[in-house]
């Protein structure tokens, strides 16, 4: 009950966005909303309405983790929307609203649904509920990237169905009838080893493809590039997580079924793979919006990464979802005012920024300096430990490719962010060289996420840990402590 | 009585993936996709008796009676009446080709589908079938056609065969659901059916943007966006 709450409450505030007929006060519906799911969230957290965990929809250790950070992570969100769409006021909201809203509820399902069927219905509902969020813009960009990001994504997720159905059938092999992600994992030892290993490569192509392992990436930056900030942020922070949820589960499954050898060179080959995509386009990249898209390439390859070293690397992937989610807020959002301030993506006409537009440009590079891994910012933490499960578990080769990457990615990004971000801002004809007035509703919710992200770097909240730590402790193999 | 009529029905199926392959009149596809929707949706209810436990009677529940009627109902009417509905009317409001073109012509596409079927074959008897599933062709059907979707999605030129080859790909992973009666709850393959055909509504709206916006409806138009 308490978890259809859950999926309810954005669901109703969409409609009732949808009902709101003035499109200046229809954006406060979007913070509304999330400050009621961020309300719930944390009453069942912290344990106050403690939810029954029986049928279909259960909050279990991992659900509570990813619920946690993507209530709280929507919530910065939803405090930047209505400032964001005060100034494209020409436009009608509603439908960007009302998806915004139900894109929350689609997810949630996605963390709540035990059922491996019913998740993968969440999922293809995220993909639908952001569709029309892409194409805000309605140009034709934002019409191929849309379409891009329709076929490629649903075409992937039909893969994962195929695969969520071979493990249907490995259940039925050994007599189990039964697609719950508890069962599957009690009995996961009887399960057929032959069709769980199928199912794991079509569920890793399948929900890959939605979290933009390369090669099926191809979607992500055109999607992540044409789609307004808050969309960008939402896409990269919290949609690419909850496919990787998909994953993370078959992935516990097929580890408590002693199948962890097989696939792991898998996962490290597509994690190492996707960072080196993401490095060599990022060298290369004159768009600023794109080039944080293949950022999120390179890291979405960190946490696959991550699981493929298992062990502490599992729990480094967990902790990283925070960590990459949070620092992609800060980018894309401040991205989002950077273009708002200059009316152009292209890198090199941006010059000095930091002057221009203070700071979202210094959120920008403080964000850029947080996710290339500088110490004293979360995701060096997370990239730390998986580096040094890596080296634990005796892969050095992957070890040392994975600090390459790393480096390259830091020159490559470095290079161009360091080059708009300097300099004088360009005096064009008729504009004002001046520092550009910046909201607060614009720049505050940048400067949470920041602030989480800094702290993060030197502390993890123990409820944080505890979560991983039950999380991981399901898969027996995985966890040497699984405590970070 | 299931095998006698779960297999031949099969093999329909996959002779009308060779027959989308070859044909390129866009009406002409949208019937036979359609066709083999109708075709997947009345093997359904053959499936669901054939893999009853053996030696009993087979006699249904009432209620489970009805929710399999209602279901075949639903599945034969979405797939073979108002998906293609929807897809012919969307042809005529954008007003497009009537012939669907392909990249690569029209034989290596076939080549590729006879060779993946054949494959598909070759991989399914790597797999363990559970017991009473007496059917050898469900597997390496629901394969071929999966392989039969993915040519046409990525060989066709317009937006709209695009679709119909997301259609065939969801076609061969619905016959691999036919196995599978017993561990997927109604429900979850009532949600599963309903989320493809909110899928292709929104695409044919998107489709209707599409060629709006280019003539032709080509997604060689679409292709501004690249590195």
């Amino acid at each position: 009950m308490t978890a259809l709450l859950l999926i309810l409450t954005p669901l109703i505030a969409a409609g009732l966005a949808l009902a709101v007929p003035s499109n200046r006060w229809r954006p406060w519906v979007v913070p509304a909303g999330a400050a009621c799911h961020a309300a719930l969230t944390l009453t069942v957290v912290s344990g106050l309405l403690s939810p029954e965990n029986a049928g279909w929809l259960r909050i279990d250790a991992q659900s509570r983790y990813f619920l946690t950070f993507i209530s709280l992570y929507f919530l910065i969100l939803a405090s930047y929307v209505p400032g964001y769409l005060g100034n494209n006021g020409h436009r009608s909201n509603r439908v960007l609203c009302a998806c915004l809203l139900a894109s929350l509820s689609s997810m949630t399902a996605v963390i709540v649904a035990h059922h491996l069927g019913l998740m993968w219905i969440a999922v293809e509902a995220t993909t639908l509920a952001t569709a029309p969020c892409v194409y805000f813009e309605h140009n034709p960009r934002a019409l191929e990237a849309t379409w891009k990001y329709l076929v490629i994504c649903s075409v992937g997720i039909a893969l994962a169905l195929l695969g969520t159905f071979c493990l249907a059938y490995a259940s039925l092999h050994s007599g189990l009838h039964s697609l719950m992600f508890e069962d599957l994992m009690a009995n996961a030892t009887e399960l057929s080893a032959p069709w769980l290993r199928v199912a794991f490569v079509f569920v890793l192509v399948g929900y890959g493809t939605k979290m933009g392992l390369a090669p099926m990436h191809t979607w992500l930056p055109d999607a992540h590039g044409e789609s307004p900030a808050v969309v960008s942020a939402l896409l990269s922070g919290a949609l690419l997580n909850c496919a990787f949820l998909g994953i993370l589960r078959v992935y516990l499954i097929i580890c408590a079924a002693g199948q962890a050898a097989a696939i792991q060179p898998l996962l490290i080959f597509i994690g190492l793979l996707s960072m080196t995509v993401a490095a060599v386009s990022i060298c290369r990249q004159r768009d600023i919006k794109r080039l944080v898209a293949y950022s999120s390439v390179e890291h979405m390859g960190m946490l696959a990464f991550g699981l493929g070293v298992g062990g502490i690397g599992v729990t480094a992937s967990l902790l990283h979802v925070i960590h990459n989610g949070l620092c992609k807020g800060v980018l894309f959002l401040s991205a989002g005012n950077i273009y708002h301030a200059y009316g152009t993506r292209e890198t090199e006409r941006l010059q000095g920024v930091l002057r221009r537009v203070p700071v979202s440009g210094a959120c920008f590079v403080a964000g850029f300096f947080a996710i290339t891994g500088a110490p004293g910012f979360g995701p060096f933490v997370s990239e730390i430990m998986m580096l040094g499960g890596a080296f634990a578990s005796g892969r050095f080769i992957a070890g040392c490719l994975f600090i390459a990457l790393l480096f390259l990615v830091f020159v490559g990004m470095g290079h161009t962010v360091i080059g708009f971000a300097l300099g004088t801002a360009p005096v064009a004809a008729g504009t004002d060289p001046m520092p550009v007035r910046e909201h607060l509703c614009q720049t505050l919710p940048v400067l949470v996420a920041l602030a989480l992200v800094m702290l993060l770097g030197f502390y993890t909240p123990s409820f944080l840990s505890d979560y991983i730590h039950d999380a991981v402790a399901m898969a027996p193999f995985a966890g040497v402590d699984g405590r970070p | 009585m299931s095998e006698l009529l779960l297999d031949p029905g099969l093999v329909v199926a996959l002779l009308i993936n060779f027959y989308i392959l070859t044909v390129t009149r866009l009406k002409q596809v949208v019937y036979g996709v359609a066709l083999q929707g109708v075709l997947l949706g009345l093997l359904y209810p053959v499936a669901h008796a054939g893999f009853l436990p053996r030696g009993e009677p087979h006699s249904l529940e009432t209620v489970t009676t009805l929710r399999l009627i209602g279901l075949t109902v639903a599945i034969v009417v979405i797939k073979g009446w108002i998906i293609p509905r929807f897809l012919m009317k969307a042809m005529r409001i954008a007003d497009v080709r009537s012939r669907l073109t392909s990249t690569v012509g029209i034989v290596p596409p076939l080549l590729m589908g006879g060779f993946g079927t054949a494959a598909a074959i070759v991989f399914s008897r790597s797999l363990p079938l559970a017991g009473g599933h007496a059917s050898h062709l469900l597997i390496p059907s629901a394969l071929a056609t999966v392989v039969c979707g993915f040519l046409m999605l990525s060989t066709r030129r317009e937006a709209l065969g695009q679709v119909l080859g997301y259609i065939v790909l969801e076609n061969g992973i619905f016959i691999f659901g036919l196995l599978l009666v017993e561990a997927v709850p109604i429900m979850v393959e009532l949600g599963i059916v309903l989320d493809l055909f909110v899928g292709v509504f929104v695409m044919g709206i998107i489709f209707n943007h599409v060629s709006r916006a280019f003539p032709e409806a080509s997604i060689e138009h679409l292709s501004s966006l690249k590195e």
